[in-house]
Order: C-alpha cells, then sequence, then structure tokens
C-alpha cells in the first residue's frame, strides 16, 4: 500500500496491481435471478482505479446484488465479474482481503467495545499488528473506543463500520448506503471522509446512495439502474451531454429514469 | 477458523444463559450423585458386599438413590446444553447485521460453521470434564470408594459418548438457526423437538410395542410376548438418540449390564439368581462392555455427524441475505 499516494485521484494509477489488471471492477453481462425474478440483468460496466464511482438506483433496483457478486458472496446466474483482477467465484479469499465492505445495515457485537469490534475484523483478516489506534483516529472515534458499540450512535456505528473497512488497507471498498440515517452533521463528516480516502491512501470507491446531491458532489463517474437494468453510464458531466441538461445529478437521474419508464410503456 | 472459535468461546463463557444451564445441570446431577453415595455407604457399612468390588464406584453414576441416576439425568437434559449453545449460532449474526461483515472478510463460509460447531463442541468437553470430575471427587468423599483404573477408563469413556451425545444436539440447534430466521422460532423449535425425541419417544415406542405385540394376559407374559415386544422396543430406542445414549451408558457404566432385555433378565431370573450370577461371572471386562455398545455408539455417532453434515450444507448453500 503506497502512503505517497498521487494527490489527485486518476492522476495516476495506484498501485501495481491495478496497473497490471487494468480496470479494478469489471463485469460483463452480469446477471442475477432469484426464482424467476431477474434482479440483476446483463450489467456491463467497468470502475477505474482512483475512482469514487457512484452506484444509484431506486430501492429494489439491485444494487446491494450487485455489490455481494463483485464480493464472491452471493453466485451470479450468468454473466461474469473481476475484482482487481480476480473472478469472486474463483477467488473470494483474495478478492475479500483486498475489498472492503460496508453493508447497508452493518451490524456490531453490541457487548464489546468498539476497539474489540475491530479487533476481531483484524483477526479474521490474519492482520497482526494492525494499526488499531491510527484507524479510530481517522474516523474520529480514538476518545471512545473502550466504550460499548450498544453505547453509541447511529453516526459513530457509520464511523466505527468505516474504520473496519479500511483498518486491512484494501484497494477497493463498497460503501452501501453509509450516510443511511445519519444527521447532517454525521453525512457531512461521512462524506468528508469518503473524499478523502481516494486521495490520502489511494483507494477505489463505488459508493452506492439514494442521496443524489452527495453522490454530485463525490462521484467521478456514476451508474444509474432500475429493476437491475443499467440506464446510465459515466460523469455527471458527460451524462448531462447525452440528456441535454445541466450537470444536476438529481435532473439527470430522473431524465434517465422517464425515458426508461416510456421506453417500457411504448 | 482460531479467531472465530476464540470469539464463540469466549461469548459462551459468558453468556448468562448458558451459565444458568450449567448451573441447573451442576446442581441436579450433585443432587443425584450425593443421594446415590450416600446410598453406596449405607450398603457397604453393612458388609459382605466383597462381590461388588471394583463397580462400585461407578454407582454413583448410575445409582438411583432414590432420584434420577445421573445418567438418566443427562440422557434427559444434557442435550440442553447443546441446544442453548447452538440454536441462535446464525440468526442471531444476521438479525444484528453481523453475519454478512463477517463473511466479507477473507475467510470462508465453512470455517465459520465449523467453527462455531468446534467451540460450541469444546465448550461441552470442558463443561462435561468439569462436571465428571466433581461427580467423581463427591464419591471420593461422600461414598468413600477409590475408582479402579477400569472404572476410570469407563468414566472416560462415558465423558466421550455425553460429548457425543450433546453434540448432536448442537448441530441440530445450529441447523433450527440457519433455517429459520427468528430465533424464537429456532429456540421453540429446539425445545419442541428436544421433548419428543428425549421424552415422548420412549413412550411412543412403549405404546407402539404394545399394539404391535399385544400380550394375552397382561399380568403374566409368556416368555415370546416379551422378546416381541422387546424387539419393537430396541427398534424404537434405536432411532432416537436419548434411548441410544441411555443403552450405551448403561452398559459402559455398570459391568453387570450386558444391553439385556427383559426377556433376557427373565430368562436368567428364573433359573438362577442374577446377582449371584453376575458374582461367579464377576461382571463383564471394558473390552466386553465396549464390544456391547459399538453398535448404540456408531449410530449414534452417525445422527451427530447428520447434524453437523445438514448444518454444512444449508448455511453453505444459503444466500448471505434473508429475504
Ligand atoms: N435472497 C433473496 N431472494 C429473493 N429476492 C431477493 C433476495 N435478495 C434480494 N432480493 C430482491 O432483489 C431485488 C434487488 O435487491 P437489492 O437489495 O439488490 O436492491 P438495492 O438496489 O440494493 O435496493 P435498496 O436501495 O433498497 O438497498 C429486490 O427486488 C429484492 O427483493
Ligand atoms: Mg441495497
Amino acid at each position: 500500500m503506497s502512503t505517497d499516494s498521487p494527490l489527485k485521484p486518476l492522476d495516476k494509477p495506484i498501485n501495481a496491481l491495478s496497473d497490471n489488471f487494468g480496470p479494478v471492477v469489471k463485469t460483463r453481462d452480469l446477471t442475477k435471478r432469484y426464482g424467476r425474478e431477474t434482479v440483476v440483468s446483463n450489467l456491463s460496466l467497468e470502475v477505474q482505479a482512483g475512482e469514487i464511482f457512484g452506484f444509484l438506483g431506486p430501492n429494489g433496483a439491485g444494487k446491494t446484488t450487485t455489490l455481494l457478486m463483485l464480493l464472491g458472496l452471493s453466485e451470479p446466474s450468468s454473466g461474469e465479474a473481476w475484482v482487481l483482477g480476480l473472478n469472486p467465484v474463483k477467488a473470494p479469499l483474495a478478492v475479500k482481503s483486498q475489498v472492503g465492505y460496508l453493508p447497508e445495515n452493518m451490524g456490531f457485537y453490541q457487548d464489546l467495545t468498539a476497539e474489540e469490534n475491530l479487533k476481531f475484523v483484524c483477526e479474521l483478516n490474519n492482520l497482526k499488528n494492525a494499526p488499531l489506534a491510527e484507524t479510530l483516529s481517522l474516523v474520529g472515534l480514538l476518545e471512545n473506543r473502550n466504550r460499548l458499540v450498544s453505547t453509541y450512535s447511529r453516526g459513530m456505528r457509520q464511523r466505527l463500520g468505516l474504520a473496519e473497512v479500511l483498518i486491512k488497507k484494501p484497494k477497493l471498498i463498497f460503501l452501501d448506503e453509509p450516510t443511511l440515517g445519519l444527521d447532517p452533521d454525521g453525512i457531512a463528516t461521512m462524506l468528508e471522509l469518503i473524499e478523502r480516502l481516494p486521495r490520502e491512501m489511494g483507494l477505489t470507491i463505488i459508493l452506492s446512495s439514494h442521496l443524489l446531491h452527495l453522490v454530485n458532489k463525490v462521484a467521478n463517474r456514476v451508474a444509474i439502474l432500475n429493476k437491475g437494468r443499467l440506464l446510465a453510464l459515466g460523469s455527471v458531466t458527460d451524462l448531462a451531454h447525452q440528456a441535454n441538461l445541466e450537470p444536476d445529478l438529481e435532473k439527470i437521474y430522473h431524465y434517465f429514469f422517464k425515458a426508461d419508464q416510456q421506453e417500457g410503456a411504448a | 477458523m482460531k479467531a472465530i472459535i476464540r470469539k464463540e468461546l469466549a461469548d459462551h463463557f459468558s453468556s448468562t444463559r448458558f451459565l444458568i444451564i450449567v448451573s441447573l445441570l451442576f446442581m441436579i446431577s450433585f443432587l443425584g450423585a450425593h443421594l446415590a453415595s450416600q446410598g453406596i455407604r449405607e450398603v457397604l457399612k453393612v458388609g459382605g458386599h466383597e462381590y461388588l468390588a471394583g463397580r462400585v464406584f461407578l454407582m454413583i453414576f448410575t445409582a438411583t438413590g432414590g432420584f434420577f441416576p445421573v445418567t438418566v439425568f443427562l440422557a434427559l437434559f444434557g442435550p440442553l446444553m447443546g441446544l442453548v449453545l447452538g440454536f441462535d449460532a446464525i440468526n442471531r449474526e444476521r438479525a444484528q447485521g453481523t453475519l454478512s461483515k463477517i463473511l466479507s472478510q477473507p475467510i470462508y463460509r465453512d470455517e465459520l460453521i465449523l467453527g462455531k460447531y468446534l467451540a460450541g463442541l469444546i465448550t461441552v468437553a470442558i463443561t462435561l470434564s468439569a462436571l465428571l470430575i466433581l461427580l467423581a471427587a463427591l464419591g471420593l468423599i461422600g461414598a468413600g470408594v477409590t475408582p479402579t483404573p477400569e472404572e476410570g477408563l469407563r468414566l472416560l469413556g462415558f465423558w466421550f459418548l455425553s460429548l457425543v451425545y450433546v453434540g448432536f444436539w448442537l448441530g441440530l440447534a445450529i441447523v433450527f438457526s440457519i433455517i429459520f430466521r427468528s430465533v424464537a422460532t429456532s429456540a421453540l423449535a429446539s425445545a419442541a423437538l428436544w421433548i419428543m425425541i428425549a421424552f415422548f419417544l420412549p413412550v411412543l415406542g412403549q405404546a407402539l410395542a404394545q399394539v404391535v405385540t399385544p400380550t394375552l394376559d397382561a399380568q403374566r407374559p409368556t416368555y415370546q410376548e416379551l422378546a416381541d415386544r422387546d424387539l419393537v422396543n430396541q427398534v424404537v430406542s434405536k432411532v432416537s438418540p436419548t434411548g441410544l445414549f441411555s443403552q450405551a451408558s448403561q452398559v459402559l457404566l455398570d459391568p453387570t449390564n450386558r444391553g439385556s432385555s427383559q426377556a433376557f433378565q427373565m430368562a436368567v431370573s428364573s433359573r438362577v439368581n442374577r446377582l449371584l450370577l453376575n458374582h461367579f461371572q464377576g461382571g463383564l471386562s471394558l473390552g466386553q462392555s465396549l464390544a456391547l455398545m459399538v453398535p448404540e455408539l456408531l449410530i449414534l455417532f452417525g445422527f451427530t455427524l447428520a447434524t453437523f453434515i445438514a448444518a454444512y450444507l444449508t448455511f453453505v448453500r444459503q444466500e448471505v441475505r434473508s429475504i
């Protein structure tokens, strides 16, 4: 892991691995069916090293399902995925040791302290002498590290979740609605952290969120999903261009959404 | 997997639920063993029981003393230990949102389920060791008898047998914790199956035996009638882990026990006094007892393995996310 990472994302590839393997994430016709229902349908996209990639779509669009497939936690029904050049179905451990995942409802052991929770994650990752204090201070929980998680506020938990993701020094992180249930201050803190990470730790981030104005602020590129299908993919400027709109993600999102519905109706 | 086992062990030994069940088991088996040892002491005081030499010690576990023998008590209530350690193994993690977190770390799913199972088994092993050692100490002090090496070995065998037996219930509870999303449901299902297998199945077996092999004169059943009924009883008890454990532990802990049926006993006692017979034969050797209980042990082992494999397969195939 390089500490002397580039100042700006996308200036230069982050590390040797992503150099060798091209896109950090690549999917080709990735599909997931539960019974008869197709919840992710022929998804093909690429995420480049150092990007903050916004993953958008209404409830049930298939965002979480896609992330689970990328982690090897759910098997694709068809299609393929590569994460850091690896196939998550065939090499799940190699993928999981380099990818951090903050689930939409991150849980903790309530009867353990924040630090004990973090230590357990280190043990599962076989990390010895992990920088516990540093990571906790990065997310602003150093003073409260010996408190039981059951006494933590929603925002603190979410930041502890981020610490658990970062402690393993991942190359890529998936944040599934990291701002869920946070107050404006909490959201601002989380957002600031998200923005800093690619710069300071050389991370690539896939960020799933419903808060479009926030994604607008931080994301280099976005994908818009609906009912498992990819509606749009590109930077906000590109998409604005396509839609003949000003670069406002909210408007762009609704534009592609309506276009899709009209197509469906036709 | 070490991390998982370590955490589970810490959880188990600090869990109030588990401590409550264990103290209950300890207290009641203490009472049973205490009463048994007092009874033994009374008998020994009278004297003339030299023929009992080399098997008095284990009577602490098998004698009734006006109460459950320890073996019967463990057969009926030992399962609780396994159930309480397993019934929320997976669904609790799922409910509190730690399951997807654990599984997104670089470990195989197998490791999680195996780690949980092994941690439960280690907990049971430690608890059983403590229990048997304490009961043995009670026998030493209370009844004033020292075990022979062979009795020590038999006790060790009983420890292993109990571990396999409780392991069955542990596996069963873990299966329920995977199938049922709700912790309450899996607790209830575990308890229901426990009552079913431990308490109703034997009664059901007897009822079935009576239906299948009716006796003409209930007061004076013939040898053939008894033999038939035994057969049905035996078959039924061999499909019940509790029955298997009871039979095997009787044979193991009581050298005079030949796993014999009612019919056999009747056949023997009609000719010679059974005790006298045993006296002349001096009971079974350890090897003979072991040989006698091999079928029960193997079937029980099969049951235990089956619950573990069921837990493993259902878990590995299940979607991470609950619906
Ligand atoms: N285990 C499952 N079995 C059947 N259907 C499932 C399962 N898990 C998810 N689904 C369905 O898959 C679809 C996509 O779900 P997914 O969680 O990926 O959506 P999402 O985009 O993350 O939505 P949200 O914004 O609400 O988090 C939904 O319709 C959901 O009901
Ligand atoms: Mg989701």
